[in-house]
């Protein structure tokens, strides 16, 4: 009998032990639970979970012209370049439904930074984690929020107009992390109030510098403003904040010292003093043959070559290509680094010129693009440039941040918010294999396509004409 | 939810916890009879009686007297009542007598009473009784016909006994042996006895069943399970058990896809795979077709009671004792959320009590010829240079240049024709290299240099035996393997140790320890680095050797003609050559298993018994591949670290200097344990009511950890590294600086299973069967939403033994006829899918070095089990005799929740999302038949059959065709109506006057390359990746001791498409040379698109024109084929004649992989072995295997 209770004993204590369902209560490494403020801290730190910008609107520029047979065969040779081509060409169509490609994964990366963000942005409050920790993450996660929409409505939706702002289609304004809500298109206002709203919650808790310059910093955010209000040609406010970044960060990478750039020379991204936040197009560097950017004689024309940004960040053909001719865009290969597209000091600069020249002070204007010129041109080379009036004033301003931005998206920006003023109104040509495409004053092809893909899944997602 | 849950399960115990004790105080006094007692005393001490079934009948005695301490005090309290006497033979070995019988009065050795009673009239008999190899049988009842005089043989298989002279025969008859009736007479006096086993094909023979939980008689099983015997494993003899099951089980699909037999191309364990990873290249198996879209499809294993995580390679076959396959819900559902793709239950050998050492030894060799390099489809080197000079002419590779650096590499021909262009060699030159290359053919050289003759041993020790209360089984054995791969081989040595004790008389513990021990070594250079397209493909002219004898090098990182000039500033020679890679590998793999069980097992009381079982799994692998700096790995690592220098030598940023090396090292731990208590009760009441439950609860846990790093600068000779910095990228050739690769890691991940069930089984009469089990299940990272997990997984089954009708009992043919009906419901996870949102951490961010994290996937509060219902229906018969017998089933599986991801808009931030979100219908049936065709002494015939048929179908109309469908039909994902391995295919319409590949839409117009395909009635449906239909024959003729036997394997229905060209160059995917003959018949010029079918290279729509061409109906082909997979020929030898020493001994000589006896496609294709050549492995078609094997027992 004796033996017997022993047995029970022990089964009882086996079927205790085994039944405590505590016992499954534990968690698997590798996945990170989000209970612990310092995991958001991990995610934040994900470059590529955040830095991804669209890249179409970097090919729609007029600062380049593929104009060669060779590249244009080249791009044309496979279909994998149709997302090349068809913002190139300013087409209607740029997914085409059915084919390969099909995804617009410009469309796509936008929103997994605005999943990633509204991640944190949502779950941080509930983990465990001091209050200044977890305000300071969120903050960091609202910058890039902010940017992610800045270029959606840039790219996606019609240029800002205070007067129909409220009722042109934006994009789909997503602030929670769920699957399953509705795509409709929030208006081009509420998307820039988001964002406006995003940035300024988030300036109080964010730190004024950062290691790295893929971490939203408070210049960061107020660049990000600069350029929202710019966009919005709210250029008080643009140049308010514009200031305000460049008391934080004054500093301007220094051309005129330089006799050639390459990696040991020039900064790092992520460590340049004139990148306020790193924001690096899709598919990266594009300085190689097909996709490298051929400059437009009109832009070379512009640009001049004396300038040290010709010299030092354009190439002839050769380097790129036995076939192609021409000049282009190599800052990439030269510093060994995809270009930036995140707001920098000369953007701020420039913000602050065009504000001033827009509210008539031409000198002031001109001091701030000087101020910038003499830093890109060898002393001997360096004439500091004036304007007659205050429009001379501002395209002066326009055209210096076609020589400072080229390359980059910024052209693009520039040519959708001016291309219903009449002093920079202008028909775009190009001739691709054969055809002419034209591009005239408020073409509806100023704004990008949403793919159809996106629209067969969710039908609520109106088209842009 | 939980505790609701669980409560009734813990009432449910104390019940038959209090039950067992109250039966137990009311039957104190019962009155049994003494045959009950008897038994009930066998099973307890296990001993064994030989009695007169006469003088016990009638005779009662109460429970209260066996409640003895010993073993004598229960007998004599038992039977000293009922007037008889027992008389001790030889350990565990009594004999019963009544007081009266005045031969065996006293209890004395059979050998004394010999001398005794010479004078008597009675005569003296002695002799010994084996089993059919020889081994001495222990425990057989012989018993004469003139009196009832009996005996038993004794643990060395002898025997005595007295006759009287009346006798003429004596009977002995053992349980699974066939009853042998010997005549004797008065001069007979020693008696040499060989018991054969009850007929091979007998049903009797398989006839438990083990869950690996409990071991049921199969005729009060109602699931559908087979069980396999260690004599049907042992007729293929490979060091490994997947190919020996290969062809045994009905519904049980085996693919090998590659020959190697434990050595797999892939032996390394993925931790962050959410699916088996060991092997994957080179075997996969199924029982029952699919059961799941995403999650684990590989059948649940249980060796010894335990889930294992291991390899089925870590098992020795030849300790196999049985393997059980659990194959509908009835059977599996005691597995719970795993057992949805069926369950394989391993038990290995035991000892037998009371045995004297039996001790086997075998020795195997097996040797393979090389693989035919020839079954790769390739271009000659005529034909290559032609298509290089296309590729050139074309502009489809953009010209070298010395000058620009970081070129892509081209081949030589490319290269030649590029300087002929450039006029900078002359057309004489370049015709004089071109007619040497064209008579170059490599491949012998591949075949002669990286190719051998695959060999493999193994070497088998076991030794058993047991006595009065423990018994053993341990083996040993080593194999090695040298696969047909130069450079690569295995090792491997098992050790098992299984003890059976009897503990303070009445409890049993079991232990098992196994060990397996492996060292493989991995060649550097595979068949597959040659030959997968890319710039540096292996061109047929290309040589290993020079004609001077001289090792020929190759660029491969940049474009020769760049690299040429880096050396003289510098840099490390940059060249690769494949046969100094060869000789430099050092990569080298250790694993070691080691798995213990102890299993407690306490008879509570009459029926009831008691389980504690634990099992703890622990594995150590180490793998490190060392670079030292002759190696290409190194050469090309440190000169992609060497900055171009401005003046001056070039210097490796990292700091490496020389006589040092790379090491990386990559550490796999495992650590698994079971926990269980389970109470069994099995009981007959009143003759006619069988029953039989076991309840228990579990806990499991898995702990895999892997660690990674990289010692840079590693000198052999001194073991010091240099260090570096991970973090800090170091500047590299491009002028740009990255992170080294190798940063430190280590991971581990634990997982933990609670678990519940119960199963229950009654019979009525014997006829009457009805079952029923229920298991909940709880995981760790199942946890959110605790209502999800709730669900029981359960069964049911009932079953009738139609042959034991009375209306039956007249048909004397029929032997047995079984009828089983089941239902329930079997369980899938998935260990990669979390509730919460899943985050997953990085290592060290590439950009910033920082530690980062990254969202996997969006948070799936739903998450729940897969399950599958599956419905089974089932006969098994056996007829004159048992000598035809077999078994039928159908069944439907019908899944529910499995995991799929299906697309959703990439505004929600992710493109796909996997979820608990579709359904899958399945069906099936199998069939297996075995008949004795001839039947005599000397001359035996049998065969067998296995047929199995298995589809299933995607029941979600979600799965509808969308336009990423159209553009990859044949490999694109499930479509609603149809199975999940569908291939549908292009109609192909020839090609156009660009060379471009045409189809025909849904209304039979042709649709160029660059337009898209709207509708299903475009594409046909071309049929099944798997045979639907598949199985086995064997077949064995057995004269006097020389038995010969085939076995062929066969499946029928399944297409695939012919491997082709798998991609051109394109000015983006640059430079990439496939070889694949194909290339020789493409359009090149307008005017070939009436002679062939292949399309050109050059055109925007090329890619696409080539899919098109790849998934058209043209390159179809039935799969349907025939393979004689074993010829054998053993021959038991006659040592009996010779020696006393040896008991038995067998020779074998069997012949696998003799290929495909029948095929359906015309292409001379082995549809197992269909890789083109860019799959990650490439697999030849095993080459012809001839083994050796000797078995000798002692």
């Amino acid at each position: 009998m004796k033996l017997k209770y022993k047995v029970y004993g022990f089964l009882f204590a086996t079927a205790v032990l085994s039944g405590c369902k505590k016992y499954v209560d534990i968690k698997t490494q590798g996945n990170l639970v989000p209970n612990q403020t310092i995991n958001y801290r991990y995610l934040l730190n994900n470059t590529s979970g955040f830095e991804y910008v669209a890249n179409l609107a970097d090919f729609a520029s007029s600062d380049i012209n593929i104009n060669d047979a060779a590249q244009q065969s080249s791009l044309s040779g496979t279909q994998f370049y149709s997302y090349f081509t068809g913002s190139y060409n300013w087409q209607s169509v740029i997914y085409p439904l059915g084919s390969t490609y099909e995804q617009d994964r410009n469309w796509n990366i936008l929103y997994a930074t605005v999943l990633n963000c509204n991640t944190i942005i949502n779950e941080l409050p509930a983990s465990n984690g001091t209050q200044a920790d977890k305000d300071a993450l969120v903050a960091e996660a609202l910058v890039h929020r902010a940017d992610a929409y800045l270029n959606l409505v840039n790219t996606y939706a019609k240029p800002y107009n205070t007067a129909t702002a409220s009722t042109d289609p934006g994009v789909p304004l997503l602030l929670v992390q769920t699957v399953s809500q509705p795509l409709n298109r929030a208006s081009v206002q509420s998307v820039y109030s988001q964002i406006i709203s995003d940035l300024t919650t988030a300036l109080p808790f964010l730190p004024i510098t950062q290691a790295f310059n893929t971490l939203p910093s408070k210049a960061s955010a107020y660049g990000e403003l600069a350029r929202c209000y710019l966009m919005m040609k709210d250029f008080v406010n643009a140049a308010k904040f514009a200031d305000e970044a460049l008391k934080l960060r004054p500093a301007v990478n220094d051309l005129s010292v330089l006799a050639t750039v390459n990696t040991s020379n020039y900064p790092r991204r992520i460590l340049d003093p004139e990148i306020l936040l790193s924001k690096v197009p899709l598919d990266g560097t594009m300085a190689y043959s097909p996709t490298a950017f051929k400059l437009s004689d009109e832009f070379l024309t512009l640009l001049g070559t004396k300038d040290q940004r010709y010299t030092l960040f354009t190439t002839p053909a050769a380097t790129i290509s036995a076939t192609f001719t021409g000049r282009y865009f190599y800052k990439e290969r030269a510093i060994g680094e995809t270009r930036n597209e995140g707001p920098s000091v000369p953007e701020m600069m420039l913000i602050r010129a065009e504000a001033y020249a827009r509210a008539g002070d031409v000198s002031n204007a001109l001091l701030w693009v000087n101020n910038l010129r003499v830093k890109r041109f060898l002393p001997a080379d360096y004439v500091a440039l004036t304007a007659t009036d205050a429009n001379d004033a501002l395209v002066k301003v326009i055209d210096e941040r076609r020589k400072e931005f080229f390359g980059t998206m910024l052209r693009w920006w520039d040519m959708r918010r001016l291309n219903n003023e009449t002093l920079f109104q202008k028909t775009y040509t190009r001739a691709f294999n054969g055809a002419t495409y034209t591009l005239p004053p408020n073409s509806n092809r100023y704004v990008f396509p949403i793919a159809e893909y996106l629209r067969q899944l969710n039908p609520e997602l109106a088209q842009n004409p | 939810m939980t505790k609701n849950f669980t409560k009734p399960i813990y009432y449910l115990m104390m019940v038959l916890l209090v039950a067992g004790l109250s039966f137990q105080v009311s039957a104190q006094d019962k009155r049994i009879t003494l045959e009950e007692a008897l038994n009930q005393i066998s099973k307890k001490y296990k001993t064994k009686f030989a009695y007169e079934h006469g003088i016990v009948q009638g005779k009662f005695t109460t429970l209260e007297s066996l409640k003895a301490r010993s073993l004598d005090e229960a007998l004599k309290r038992a039977l000293y009542s009922n007037n008889l006497l027992f008389l001790y033979v030889s350990e565990g070995n009594y004999t019963i007598v009544s007081r009266d019988e005045k031969l065996f009065n006293q209890n004395r050795e059979p050998a004394q009473i010999a001398a005794d009673r010479t004078d008597n009239n009675d005569f003296y008999l002695m002799g010994q009784v084996s089993d059919e190899n020889g081994n001495p049988l222990p425990g057989v009842t012989i018993k004469s016909n003139g009196s009832n005089r009996v005996s038993t043989s004794d643990g060395n298989g002898k025997f005595s006994l007295f006759l009287s002279k009346e006798s003429t025969s004596i009977a002995f008859s053992y349980v699974g042996y066939q009853t042998n009736s010997i005549a004797v007479t008065n001069n007979t006096r020693n008696l040499s006895v060989a018991l054969t086993p009850a007929s091979a094909s007998q049903l009797a023979d398989v006839n438990i069943v083990s869950n690996g939980y409990q071991v049921l008689p199969k005729e009060r099983s109602t699931g559908a399970a087979l069980e396999i015997k260690a004599k049907d494993l042992e007729k293929i003899p490979t060091p490994n058990i997947i190919q020996r099951i290969e062809s045994l089980v009905p519904g049980l699909k085996v693919n090998l896809t590659s020959d190697n037999l434990f050595t797999y191309n892939n032996t390394q364990v993925g931790i962050n795979s959410g699916t088996r990873t060991l092997g994957t290249s080179d075997y996969s198996m199924s029982i029952r077709g699919t059961s799941t879209l995403r999650g684990e499809t590989f059948p649940l294993v249980v060796i010894d009671g335990a889930i294992s995580e291991l390899d089925l390679s870590t098992i020795n076959p030849n300790d196999v004792a049985s393997i059980s396959f659990l194959k509908d819900a009835a059977a599996a559902s005691i597995w719970g959320t795993r057992a949805a793709n069926g369950v394989i239950v391993i038990t290995t050998k035991k000892g037998s009590q009371n045995q004297a050492p039996k001790i086997s030894f075998s020795v195997t060799a097996a040797v393979a010829n090389r693989p035919n390099l020839g079954y790769l489809k390739m271009m000659s080197a005529a034909q290559t240079i032609a298509y290089e000079q296309d590729l050139v002419a074309k502009n489809l590779i953009t010209t070298p240049n010395a000058a620009t650096a970081f070129g892509q590499p081209v081949a030589d021909v490319t290269d030649l024709t590029f300087k002929l262009k450039a006029g900078s060699i002359t057309q004489v030159a370049y015709d004089a290299a071109i007619s040497r290359y064209s008579a170059i053919d490599s491949r012998e050289q591949v075949s002669d240099y990286l190719l051998r003759p695959s060999n493999n041993q193994q070497y088998n020790f076991s030794v058993s035996g047991g006595g009065k209360s423990s018994d053993y089984f341990y083996s040993a054995s080593y194999s090695n393997e040298s696969p047909y791969t130069r450079g690569t081989e295995g090792q491997r040595l098992t050790v098992t140790l299984n003890n059976n004790f009897k503990l303070f008389k009445i409890a049993t513990l079991s232990t098992n320890i196994k060990g397996s021990f492996f060292k493989y070594k991995t060649s550097s250079v595979g068949l597959n680095a040659l030959y997968s397209p890319s710039a540096t493909t292996f061109m047929p002219y290309n040589q290993l050797i020079d004609e001077q004898g001289n090792r020929v090098s190759y660029s491969r990182q940049y474009y020769s003609g760049w690299v040429n000039t880096l050396q003289s500033k510098g840099y490390l020679n940059w060249k690769y050559n494949v046969l100094d890679e060869l000789d430099n590998a050092d990569n080298s793999q250790n694993e070691n298993n080691y798995s213990f069980n102890l299993n407690l097992n306490v008879p509570v009381f009459k029926g009831f018994s008691a389980n504690a079982f634990f099992n703890n799994e622990r594995s150590f692998g180490y793998s490190k591949n060392y670079y030292n700096e002759q190696t290409y790995y190194y050469r090309n690592l440190v000169n992609g670290f060497t900055p171009q220098p401005t003046t001056g030598n070039a210097v490796n940023s990292i700091g490496l200097s020389p006589g040092s090396g790379i090491l990386t090292n990559l550490n796999t731990r495992g650590n698994n344990y079971t926990l269980r208590g389970q109470l069994n009760y099995d009981n007959t009441f009143k003759e006619n009511h069988q029953v039989t439950v076991i309840a228990g609860t579990e806990i499991r846990q898995t702990q895999l950890g892997q660690g990674v790093n990289s010692l840079y600068g590693y000198n052999t000779g001194t073991g010091i590294s240099r260090s570096v910095n991970y973090f800090t990228p170091y500047p590299t050739i491009q002028g740009f600086s990255t992170s080294l690769s190798g940063s430190p890691t280590q991971q581990d991940k634990t997982r933990r299973y609670l678990s519940y069930y119960s199963n229950a089984a009654y019979t009525y009469q014997g006829k009457y069967t009805l079952s029923g089990s229920v298991r909940y299940d709880d995981y760790n990272n199942f946890g959110v939403d605790r209502k999800y997990r709730a669900t029981p997984l359960w069964s049911t089954g009932v079953k009738w033994d139609v042959s034991k009708e009375s209306f039956l009992k007249k048909q004397s043919w029929i032997s047995s006829l079984n009828l089983r009906a089941t239902y329930g419901v079997n369980g899938n996870i998935s260990t990669t899918l979390f509730p919460f949102t899943y985050i997953g951490l990085g290592s060290a961010d590439l950009t910033t070095g920082l530690p980062n994290a990254s969202v996997i996937s969006p948070a799936n509060p739903e998450l729940r089990w897969e399950k599958t219902y599956v419905a089974n229906l089932g006969v098994d018969f056996g007829f004159i005799n048992n000598r035809i017998s077999g078994t039928f089933d159908i069944y439907t599986k019908r899944g529910k929740d499995l995991f799929y991801e299906f697309p959703i808009n990439g505004t929600y931030g992710v493109t796909s999302l996997i979820r608990n979100s579709t359904s899958l219908s399945g069906h099936g049936l199998e069939f297996s038949l075995n008949g004795a065709v001839l039947r005599s002494n000397d001359f035996e015939i049998n065969s067998g059959l296995n047929f199995a048929y298995n589809t299933n179908e995607v029941t979600d109309t979600r799965f509808a065709l969308n336009s990423t469908f159209f553009s990859n039909p044949a490999y694109s994902v499930n479509l609603n109506g149809y199975p999940t391995d569908k291939v549908m295919v292009y109609k192909n319409a020839g090609l156009d006057a660009t060379g471009l590949t045409q189809v025909y839409d849904e209304k039979g117009n042709k649709i160029a390359a660059n337009q898209n395909i709207t509708s299903v009635d475009a594409l046909i449906y071309a049929g099944r990746r798997n045979a639907p239909y598949f199985g086995s024959f064997n077949t064995s003729v057995r004269y006097k001791k020389l038995t010969l036997m085939a076995i062929a394997t066969y499946q029928f229905g399944s297409v695939f498409l012919r491997p082709t060209i798998s991609a051109y160059p394109t000015a983006r995917t640059g430079v990439k040379y496939d070889l694949h003959e194909d290339i020789a018949k493409r359009w090149t010029k307008a005017g070939d698109e009436a002679i062939t079918n292949v399309p050109g290279a050059a055109g925007t729509f090329a890619a696409q024109s080539l899919l098109r061409y790849q998934q058209s109906d043209i390159n179809v082909l039935k799969g349907d084929y025939i393979r004689l997979r074993e010829l054998s020929l053993s021959y038991q030898l006659p040592v009996e004649q010779v020696t006393k020493f040896v008991k038995a001994a067998s020779f074998g000589f069997s012949v696998r992989n003799l290929g495909l006896l029948w095929r359906a496609n015309k292409e001379g294709l082995d549809p197992d072995f269909i890789s083109g050549l860019t799959a990650t492995t490439l697999s030849l078609p095993s080459a012809v295997s001839y083994n050796f094997s000797l078995n000798v027992n002692f």
